[in-house]
């Protein structure tokens, strides 16, 4: 009712879904509960045990009563309790289309036809949409594992391996060559030490009268 | 002399006792345990006595100061004192290191000489957190770098001799950056009044001239930073954590990496806030980087311990994130995030070894099935995970959500973006979480060796529930954590 007064096309959409949420309702009590026993079954199916049938039983029976309960006077929006009042117009108009979803549902699904696979035939490509759920979850899997798994992660952990560690490798690398190159200056020969030293001297001295 | 060198004494002592235990395994294990209860022991008084001073109305910025004078010449002093971080500090390697000698019950071979230098890197931990001048504190910290070495190369696993010297000689490199930064801020403090110092708190009070923090705030915070895994310094991080033993890997991820977040804090920002204020900018993208690129990288690895590496690298970075923030809420944040993390990543670690040790494989693809195997170290395996991605009530969320509401207080472009940068980081860490706890622990058994393993022993089952209990507990009831830290932050300068 809010939406029928707020926005006229959010109502036909939710209207809509009011109608389809009965038909595949419907749908699956008449597919899994009504037709011919043609099924193989593993473990005959059997009556379940108390203690299942007594929760579901409960459940049941809540869900009947719980419509009555006058939720406005215990939760709005501002705290307050406020009336609510039964918009006929509204309210016959959403049970209509629950009946009408039940009603398609009863004729092609109550006895075993071939109603169902006429209808996926004329509009195939929105009955392979929704058999495939929209592709979602391919699109969700994609994103994670073609775009952010290989095409993220795998670069950076190359990066890492290769780029930085190689960087660090390079260093050591080059600290051993370096080190392995000026080996040969520790001759130990004290005729090399001499000479070295004089050179050096030659240098100190030649820079002090130059400078 | 402050009861607080007991910290350093205990471990010491430790050292000494180990001597005379030969091989035998018996008393080995009873002076590590006894003396790593003492030290817990010590680190719970430590905790009670500050919390009773302070609600006696006691303000000062450190407690239960200590002073000797070491060196005149250079004045460097043995300085020490605490406050409400390091108190916490102090309790986080308490409790590592009591879990970790549990984690190493039966290490071999030769398990005397690994206690002996597992005692040495407590002294340089614990050193470092008590210690209130500087040179002291980079004394200590060298103290806790050199273990490392011997400890990974010779009771590691893998590739450990490489790893072993790519994690010293980094780490060495780092230190040399924080010598430079320490010996910038000494020189620079003393350049207009000649009164020279290593004492953080007189260095606090005068202040050092900007021109010289320019240069000296960026030396320190990486030297810092580098054990705190900043991008791209990060890189010893993954080899070293997977190619150390177990008990190593817990107190080098769970306390040493915090050394770097300590130091940033301590050094770097409270010294030089004006630089870091500055500077800000430069070392909020690399760290915001590390939180990424950490959390990327887990998501390619197959081993277990370099998943868990790369996610020390990419908490680690939300801890020096949210200190460059520079305000109070996430500065608590970070020190939360320090004390969560390590609790945290020990956690794991310990799983991890422990699991190492039954199916002598850390390679995800080779495991499947365990929980029905090894339930209570599948479940604590889960727990740690979900204590990673930062689920409510336990301590990774505290933390994270801290971090991030002190990060978004800044209204300019720049921090809110990247702090929404650092919040998909979650996202991408519960990806990698969650992915190999599916594959390691649920579905099939893939190799039938796994199927005959057996759970926990008693030893194994205290550290790991000693380690959930604290991190439950900090998510429960993170007020315990951030009362203790308040006091200190009121010197922070709120940008």
């Amino acid at each position: 009712m809010a939406a029928f007064e707020h926005d006229k096309i959010i109502f036909g959409i939710l209207y809509f879904c009011a109608g389809l949420t009965a038909f595949y309702m419907f749908r699956l009590y008449y597919r899994i509960f009504w037709g011919e026993t043609k099924k193989e079954y593993h473990h005959t199916p059997h009556e379940a045990p108390l203690n299942m049938t007594l929760p579901l039983i409960f459940l049941a029976l809540l869900t009947c009563v719980t419509g009555f309960i006058p939720f406005g006077q215990f939760v709005s929006s501002n705290g307050m309790p406020f009336a609510t009042h039964i918009e006929w117009s509204i309210a016959s108009l959403s049970v209509l289309i629950g009946v009408i979803g039940i009603l398609i549902a009863t004729i092609m699904y109550r006895k075993a036809n071939s109603k169902p696979d006429k209808v996926a035939a004329a509009v195939r490509p929105l009955y392979k949409a929704s058999y495939n759920k929209f592709w979602f979850d391919e699109g969700w899997l994609f994103v994670t594992k073609q775009l952010i798994f290989e095409r993220v992660s795998r670069p950076v952990a190359w990066f890492d391996r290769h780029i930085i560690d190689g960087f660090m490798n390079l260093l050591s690398t080059l600290t051993n060559t370096v080190s392995r190159r000026i080996k040969w200056v520790q001759s130990g020969e004290i005729q090399d030490y001499a000479w070295a030293f004089y050179m050096g001297t030659m240098v100190i001295v030649i820079l002090m009268v130059l400078l | 002399m402050s009861f607080l060198s007991l910290f350093v004494i205990i471990p010491l002592l430790m050292l000494v006792c180990f001597i005379p235990c030969r091989s035998n395994m018996h008393a080995i294990r009873t002076v590590a345990v006894a003396g790593a209860a003492l030290l817990l022991i010590l680190s719970f008084v430590t905790t009670y006595l500050f919390l009773a001073e302070r609600s006696a109305g006691n303000t000062a910025e450190m407690l239960f100061t200590s002073d000797i004078l070491w060196y005149p010449a250079l004045k460097i002093h043995y300085s020490v004192g605490v406050d409400g971080i390091s108190v916490a500090m102090l309790l986080l390697s308490s409790i590592i290191v009591f879990t970790g000698v549990f984690a190493s019950w039966n290490m071999n071979p030769l398990p005397k000489e690994f206690f002996m230098w597992f005692s040495l890197l407590s002294i340089g931990v614990y050193g470092f957190f008590i210690s209130v001048d500087l040179f002291t504190m980079v004394l200590f910290y060298e103290v806790a770098l050199i273990p490392m070495y011997l400890l990974i190369g010779v009771w590691g696993t893998g590739r450990k001799e490489y790893s072993a010297m790519k994690l010293t000689l980094m780490l060495m490199g780092g230190s040399a950056f924080m010598i430079l930064g320490v010996l910038g801020i000494y020189f620079s403090v003393g350049m207009d009044n000649g009164q020279y110092t290593f004492n953080m708190l007189e260095i606090a009070k005068t202040g050092i001239p900007i021109e010289a923090q320019r240069i000296f705030f960026p030396l320190t915070f990486v030297g810092f930073g580098v054990l705190g895994a900043m991008f791209p310094f990060h890189t010893w991080s993954p080899d070293g954590h997977a190619s150390a033993p177990t008990a190593v890997s817990m107190l080098h991820a769970g306390v040493l990496m915090k050394l770097g977040g300590y130091g940033c804090f301590r050094v770097a920002v409270s010294l030089m806030p004006e630089a870091a204020h500055e500077q800000s900018w430069i070392f909020l993208t690399l760290t915001g980087i590390s939180v990424i690129y950490g959390a990327f990288g887990a998501i390619r690895q197959k081993d277990l311990k370099y998943i868990n590496a790369y996610s020390s690298v990419s908490h680690c970075g939300l801890v020096l994130f949210a200190i460059l923030m520079l305000n109070e809420t996430a500065t608590t944040g970070a020190v939360m995030q320090m004390l969560s993390h390590g609790l945290m990543t020990a956690l794991f670690f310990a799983l991890i070894g422990m699991i190492y040790g039954r199916t002598h494989t850390r390679d995800i693809r080779e495991m499947g099935g365990l929980m029905r195997v090894m339930p209570f170290l599948s479940v604590s395996y889960v727990i740690a995970g979900l204590a990673s991605l930062g689920l409510p009530g336990l301590s990774g969320f505290v933390s994270e959500m801290t971090i991030f509401v002190g990060s978004f207080q800044h209204t300019d472009m720049f921090h809110r973006i990247f702090t929404i940068v650092a919040v998909s980081s979650i996202v991408i860490t519960a990806v990698y979480i969650l992915r190999v706890v599916g594959k390691i622990l649920y579905g099939g058994i893939q190799d039938e060796h796994h199927a005959h393993l057996t759970d926990a022993a008693w030893y194994e089952r205290l550290a790991v529930v000693v380690l959930i209990v604290c991190i439950a507990s900090i998510g429960l009831y993170p007020s315990f954590v951030s009362d203790l830290i308040r006091g200190s932050l009121t010197t922070l300068a709120i940008w």
